[in-house]
């Protein structure tokens, strides 16, 4: 469906042979002075890579003139290059050429080789023009013993000695207790936590600290928070209509792996193969939800197997990106351009995932299979199933609120009914319907008893301006009234006739009105008037007679459909008024505004629930279509959870399954609907094959990624650990350890990082611990000028990074800050407050019965859960982590970038959210900060930055208390104002100073920043 | 300085502007002298009908109610929607399609008001899509790929060219939704999201109701004077710790804070229309007034070309007529048609179209064969469809590509939608396969690998 990679035209077969040249050279790290050995990953590569491997690299359909340069022995073969002879070597004829037809690049690239770079090539041809496989594909080799943590600081530190720089000193206690804790629990630290470790005299201070925190649940929620960005977690399909699905147990399961500890390599076996472990436990099966987080859609019209494809692709996308760093998307319509990786590689290891049976068109409303019923294994602390009480509770009181949806059209609404009701004279009674002069004949006899059950139907049209339309039937014995295919009522027994307002069912062109009427026993008769009221002129009346059709119905045939041959002329059987039925009556009844208008006077708290219904059901019917969709959509959403709440802690979650009966093609050009050469499941050519004693499927894979003998998984694990960490990994690229990504900034650190992490069992934790526990953590991260200087990006960590917290972090950091954090564990995702409306404007609110349409925000303690519980929603994420930079989960995401924009400000300082957290940071300086507005400042500011603010800074925000408290003081609606909107009711100077100072201090640069 | 640059430069990448940007972009654009300094782009979702709107065929008249040869079908893939249909009967137009102005570029009659612009639009008659489903078909002409994950056209553009205007976003979307169907088909925020670029360069939703910006407005008891001195205060600290800890970042912050004040005023300003005057209701409609509508969007977007901002996109959801055709596409026709027209009338009255690209068009077409009974609906049709451009450098009155009788095959200059996105990125000065940013190892572009084809002959 989709090619990735970038064709070149073709070249005509020259004498001399062409190198096709594109894209931007990367910026190299570590760029060695010309006068020294040169090291081909280091310096070659990436030129190559990037300028010539496309059409002089791995792919053979693409490679131009027969040369290849990625190998040394196509490189020579063809006189390229001369080891050792530049000026023989036709690569450096051809990059240095003056002639249009010969230099590379080709000018139509609009690319040039710098100078630099022309230099380094000529130097390692002079040197030999030695070539060294790729770094990563080549198995990673310990070179150093020792605790982790010194080699971690011996290997920076030589890097810094080369390169002229010195490390920076050791931070403060007070800074890296908030670093520790922001970078493992994504929480800062509290006062007492901070006096504690200020205070504790034993030279272990620190490690008992890093032990306490690492164990902290929360330290395994943050780091299961980013695993679902890799895993692309997400509460909604994803596509077209984007309704919700259930795989919050998976994410809890990600937590309790933390939580656990679980080795790297079970916890990737499971994800990938849980449910192929021999007796596969619940949880290992639920595991492989990490798999079925693929969006899909069930949009009309689909063709599935394009979608099976689909998923199929993103499942390898986001495996090979997450576990090897390997950019295997690229091989899905052609071989890859820079890595060994060929077409059919590709597909060898789509087999793997081809075997299941999940299907290409999803299901609606929830998971499509394979599921399993299963406890989260969070269940008894997440006590989930109160939390969907409360929230099934939170949308039935929302349902019967919905007034106060649209207040203003309510309102006038209720003026209306109240002046109608007043303009009737009280208590008379009044119809909705009027016989007609000429009144309709009762048709349809049936004295034989051959048909029992018949179809009765009359089309018709209507005028342009009507106003009202209604219906008056009865049956002898029993019928249901249908109009244009929808079922209205059901009449039974004949001495009760129905009326029925159908206005809002006609349609200007062609109506069918039907009835599919039953007799019991003796005649049987059918009446019926239709009324049309109209704008202007008279009412016209459309009555049973001889112009209505009949013919017997097929029982279990729909009734619905009115359509179709064999009616007949119905026969006319009798006079209204006369036996045997005599004289129907209209029934009559109170106009309804005289019940609503007593209960539309009293307020809102006043009425019954009975009355509440009452008010809600007239007002959809008679004035919102809003509302109605409302309605609607509100009892969608109930009766999910209610279907839920009778799983009595069981949900479902999408799952893996391999019935292994589809066969896999190569798919031509990644066309889903052309397959080529039919293959088996297996990895990639460059690697150690699958063993042959096991059957090639997932758990082989699992297995072979976690072979100790695997160049990449733990490699790019401890990568990824050094990310989260750094804020960059020591390959930057983390998602791409292929030819195209780029070099490791310190690669024996890496190798040796790597190899004891898998010796040492797969160790998450024990990996955090030697990382934070090293001098290198440890540093300032003050920048000096001359650092800046020397490495602007701080590649080589003379100093700590300093980092804004993510889009989660921020909020948590915020609500935690704020003692407003709900610290409860997992559980059903929920809803925190955001700007009304961003779902409906996007989604197909109301049509059909889709949930996830509309977003019913939370009251209470739910808003105030850590951000990695905030429902999903893929077309719509949550707007103000969005704008911090959260991805959209449509897809795998091993790395996030981060900007840095003025609406992240608007967020900061408006959303209802932080004003909350304002105004609780002011309830606690009040509270808890002592006597004096410095002194509660100063707790306010502690509590934001783990550090007492400077005589300076205490000066600003002091002066600015004093300020707003004046202000306030002058204008007490102000204060009042502000604290209603801090979700502070009440009023005083005092408080909605504080608040504004608490908002101050949440938005200063130092308080969203890991420094 | 430039904003954003710090984080940006220690996560590897280029220095950034952020959401409202400074005046240049990206080092080397733009790579010519561009003819459009901005973009309108009125995108009608679902996928309007080129049979009934702009695709004259007089020989559908005969062939009204007759099955469409097998032959034009052709092995055409077709939504599971009408692929187990029996007939396919050709349904001609609902409306009378007809030669205008002098030009005799051809709008039907339920358009009245862009038959009336004839002479200042390119009807592109040949645009075609691999597309069959909405989804894959709205984000393909969006993003380049029917696979959700790659940056939108406008973050691109936000992307090398950075924004003009200080104070606002360089890219803006505004939302709207027909009376034909309603809802239309669901749209997605990856329509205008930035992918793999920076979030900075996505598309800013400006709203019909509440705040203009999400989270633009100060909360009850906080005033503009107030507001400034808290920024104040805030800029202060955070310099005392720029002082110390030398982290540029924080200056960049402290800039951002600045800017979201500014547009604290300035979006309002866009907003409010009580400096119009009567005579831009009577030219864009009554709706023009409302809130949310579509002709409310186009009036803003005219608003914000004249403050410079680059790229603004409306989505008008509803053009899906499966059923319903007669009703539902005359509907969705007076919602667009007044407002669209007078939009390319005022930029062109105020001397603005000179620059400014407009751009209207869906995701699709629709089939030529009915679904259903005659004049019932039409199912999508990837094949070929119609949009029109006026203005930035494209040709007016002027009509390209040719279709077969039926509507249904191109038979004479197929412009693929990715040749469509080059071309507009041609007028603002962009070569689009020059134009890369590198992600997952590969230099993606804003219109695919694929080769693609500016289509100069309809440049002015």
């Amino acid at each position: 469906m989709t090619v990735y990679c970038r064709t070149l035209m073709s070249f005509p077969d020259l004498k001399f042979y062409k190198l096709a040249f594109f894209g931007l050279a990367i910026p190299m790290i570590g760029n060695q002075a010309l006068g020294e050995d040169l090291e081909f990953n280091r310096d070659i590569r990436p030129i190559l890579s990037e300028n010539c491997f496309h059409c002089h690299g791995p792919d053979p359909h693409t490679r131009e003139a027969k040369l290849r340069l990625d190998t040394r022995e196509g490189a020579l073969r063809m006189d390229a290059i001369v080891p050792g002879d530049p000026d023989d070597s036709e690569v450096m004829y051809r990059v240095l050429s003056d002639d249009e037809d010969e230099i590379m690049p080709p000018p139509d690239s609009h690319l040039a080789l710098t100078e630099e770079q022309i230099a380094t090539l000529k130097k390692w041809i002079e040197q030999g023009a030695e070539y060294q496989g790729h770094w990563s594909f080549e198995a990673p080799k310990a070179s150093a013993e020792g605790r982790m943590s010194a080699i971690i600081d011996a290997e920076i530190g030589g890097r810094l000695d080369e390169a002229g720089l010195k490390p920076s000193d050791a931070a403060d206690r007070e800074t890296l207790i908030r670093r520790l804790s922001l970078d493992l629990r994504g929480l800062p630290p509290s006062l007492e936590e901070i006096d504690a470790f200020l205070s504790d005299p034993s030279p272990d201070a620190y490690e008992q600290l890093v032990n306490r925190l690492l164990s902290s649940p929360h330290t395994a929620e943050r780091l299961a928070l980013d695993w679902l960005d890799v895993a692309r977690y997400s509460d909604t399909n994803g596509y077209s209509i984007d309704d919700h699905r259930d795989m919050w147990a998976w994410r809890d399961w990600v937590i309790h792996s933390f939580m656990e500890n679980k080795p790297y390599d079970e916890f990737l076996t499971e994800q990938l193969a849980g449910d192929l472990i021999p007796n596969a436990t619940p949880e290992q099966k639920m595991a492989t939800g990490f798999l079925r987080n693929s969006m899909n859609t069930h949009e009309g019209g689909t063709i599935p197997e394009e979608y099976r494809v689909a998923y199929i692709a993103d499942k390898i996308d986001t495996v090979s990106s997450t576990f090897m760093g390997l950019t295997m998307k690229c091989a899905q319509c052609h071989n890859h351009k820079y890595d060994p990786i060929s077409q059919k590689d590709y597909y060898r290891f789509y087999a793997f995932f081809n075997s299941a049976t999940e299907h290409g068109m999803g299901a609606t409303n929830g998971n499509t299979q394979p599921v399993i019923e299963v406890k989260s294994p969070l269940h008894d602390v997440s006590r989930a199933d109160e939390h969907l009480a409360r929230r099934a509770e939170r949308i039935r009181q929302l349902r019967r609120d919905l007034v106060h949806q649209e207040p203003e059209k309510f309102e006038e609404w209720k003026q209306q009914v109240i002046a109608r009701a007043q303009s009737s004279s009280n208590g008379q009674t009044a119809s909705v319907f009027t016989l007609p002069a000429q009144p309709a004949e009762w048709i349809w006899s049936e004295k034989s008893g051959a048909t029992e059950h018949v179809m009765i139907r009359k089309s018709f049209g209507t005028g342009q301006d009507l106003k009202k339309a209604t219906v008056f039937f009865t049956c002898d014995n029993r019928a249901d009234l249908h109009l244009n295919g929808k079922k209205l009522a059901t009449v039974d027994p004949w001495m009760e006739p129905k009326t029925v307002d159908i206005t809002s069912l006609l349609k200007q062109g062609g109506n069918v009105i039907g009835a599919e009427a039953r007799n019991t026993d003796g005649v049987a008769g059918f009446i019926a008037w239709i009324q049309l009221e109209y704008e202007k002129g008279p009412t016209e009346y459309l009555v049973t007679g001889t112009d209505w059709e009949w013919k017997a119905a097929e029982d279990g045939k729909g009734a619905a459909s009115f359509g179709g041959k064999g009616w007949k002329k119905v026969v006319s059987l009798g006079k209204h008024g006369v036996n045997p039925w005599g004289e129907l009556k209209v029934p009559q009844r109170t106009p309804i505004e005289h019940k609503l208008a007593p209960i539309l006077a009293k307020s809102a708290e006043q009425r019954t629930g009975e009355e509440k219904q009452m008010i809600l059901d007239e007002f959809i019917q008679q004035a919102s279509p809003l509302t109605k969709r409302f309605h609607k959509s509100l009892g969608i959403e109930l009766g999910i959870i209610e279907k839920q709440l009778e799983k009595r802690g069981k949900t479902s979650v999408m799952i893996m399954d391999s019935p292994g009966k589809r066969k896999t093609h190569i798919l031509v050009r990644g066309e889903y609907n052309n397959p080529g050469e039919e293959v088996t499941a297996g990895v990639p050519e460059m690697f150690t094959p699958l063993p042959d004693d096991a059957p090639a499927d997932r758990l082989a894979l699992a297995r072979w990624l976690t072979d100790p003998s695997h160049p990449l998984t733990a490699r790019v694990a401890v990568n990824r650990y050094w990310q989260l960490i750094f804020g960059a990994g020591l390959v930057r690229t983390a998602e791409d350890f292929g030819s195209q990504g780029e070099a490791p900034s310190h690669p024996e650190l890496l190798d040796t990082l790597a190899v004891r992490f898998r010796e040492g069992g797969w160790n998450v934790r024990q990996l955090l611990k030697e990382i934070v526990m090293s001098d290198t953590y440890r540093q300032r991260s003050d920048i000096s000028p001359e650092a800046k200087e020397a490495d602007p990006n701080n590649r080589l960590l003379a100093r700590a990074p300093r980092v804004r917290l993510t889009a989660e972090l921020v909020r948590d950091n915020a609500l935690a800050i704020s003692g407003l954090l709900n610290p409860r564990l997992g559980g059903p995702s929920v809803y925190p407050d955001q700007p009304d409306g961003l779902w409906r404007q996007v989604s197909h609110f109301g049509y059909g019965a889709f949930t996830a349409q509309a977003y019913y925000p939370d009251a209470g303690e739910e808003t105030q859960r850590r951000s990695m519980y905030t429902f999903w929603k893929r077309t719509s994420p949550p707007p103000s982590l969005a704008i911090f930079d959260a991805p959209s989960r449509e897809t795998c995401t091993v790395r996030r970038l981060q900007t840095n924009t003025p609406l992240q400000a608007l967020v900061m300082l408006n959303d209802p959210q932080y004003l909350q957290a304002a105004g609780g940071l002011a309830r606690r300086m009040v509270d808890e900060g002592g006597a004096t507005p410095t002194e509660r400042i100063a707790h306010a500011f502690r509590l934001a930055t783990a550090r007492s603010p400077e005589p300076s800074e205490l000066k600003v925000l002091v002066e600015a208390y004093e300020r707003e408290h004046a202000r306030f003081t002058r204008d007490p609606q102000a204060a009042a104002d502000l604290l209603e909107s801090a979700g502070r009711p009440g009023s005083g100077p005092e408080l909605a100073a504080f608040t504004m100072v608490g908002s101050t201090i949440l938005n200063l640069n130092e308080t969203i920043t890991k420094q | 300085m430039a904003a954003g640059a710090g984080t940006l430069a220690f996560m590897g990448m280029p220095p950034m502007r952020g959401l409202a940007g400074q005046t240049t972009g990206m080092a080397g654009f733009p790579h010519h002298e561009p003819t459009a300094k901005r973009v309108i782009y009125l995108f009608q979702s679902g996928g309007p009908s080129h049979v009934d709107l702009f695709d004259y065929k007089p020989a559908l008249d005969k062939l009204h109610g007759t099955e469409l040869p097998d032959s034009v079908r052709g092995d055409q893939r077709v939504t599971g929607m009408t692929a187990g249909q029996k007939q396919f009967l050709v349904n001609r137009s609902i409306s009378m399609i007809k030669p205008r102005g002098e030009s005799g570029v051809t709008v039907a009659d339920l358009l009245p008001y862009t038959a009336g612009i004839a002479d200042d639009i390119c009807l592109v008659k040949s645009v075609h899509t691999e597309a069959i489903n909405h989804d894959p078909g709205i984000t393909f002409i969006n993003t380049g790929s029917q696979i959700p994950g790659l940056p939108s056209l406008g973050a691109w553009c936000n992307y090398g060219l950075g924004s003009n205007n200080k104070d606002m976003p360089g890219y803006i979307v505004m939302l709207s939704q027909g009376n034909g169907k309603n809802p239309g088909q669901p749209i997605f925020s990856r329509l205008w999201g930035s992918g793999f670029i920076p979030s900075s360069h996505q598309g800013v939703q400006l709203r019909g109701g509440g705040a203009p910006i999400l989270y633009l407005d100060d909360p009850k008891g906080i005033d503009r004077k107030s507001r400034r001195r808290m920024l104040d205060d805030i800029a202060k600290l955070n310099s005392m710790r720029l002082e110390k800890c030398g982290d540029s970042e924080i200056a960049t912050r402290n800039f951002q804070y600045d800017m979201a004040y500014r547009m604290q005023a300035s979006a309002p300003e866009i907003t409010d229309l009580s400096d119009e005057p009567e005579s831009t209701f009577k030219l864009y409609g009554e709706d023009a007034r409302t809130p949310g509508t579509y002709a409310y969007n186009c009036l803003l977007a005219r608003r914000m070309a004249e403050r410079d901002v680059r790229f603004i996109q409306l989505f008008h959801r509803g053009w899906d007529q499966h059923n319903n055709l007669v009703s539902h596409l005359g509907a969705q026709c007076k919602d667009t048609d007044q407002a669209s027209a007078a939009l390319v009338t005022d930029l062109k009255q105020r001397g603005m179209l000179d620059d400014t690209l407009v751009i209207w068009g869906g995701e699709f077409g629709r089939s030529v064969y009915s679904q259903g009974k005659i004049n019932a609906g039409r199912d999508h049709h990837g094949r070929c469809f119609s949009m029109w451009m006026a203005g930035g450098g494209i040709a007016a009155g002027k009509m390209y590509g040719e279709t077969d009788d039926f509507c249904y095959n191109i038979v004479q200059d197929p412009v693929h939608i990715r040749d469509l996105n080059a071309t507009v990125l041609h007028c603002l000065g962009i070569n689009d396969k020059r134009f890369t940013f590198k992600y997952q190892g590969l230099n993606h572009t804003p219109t695919g690998v694929e080769p693609t084809r500016v289509v100069k002959e309809i440049l002015a």
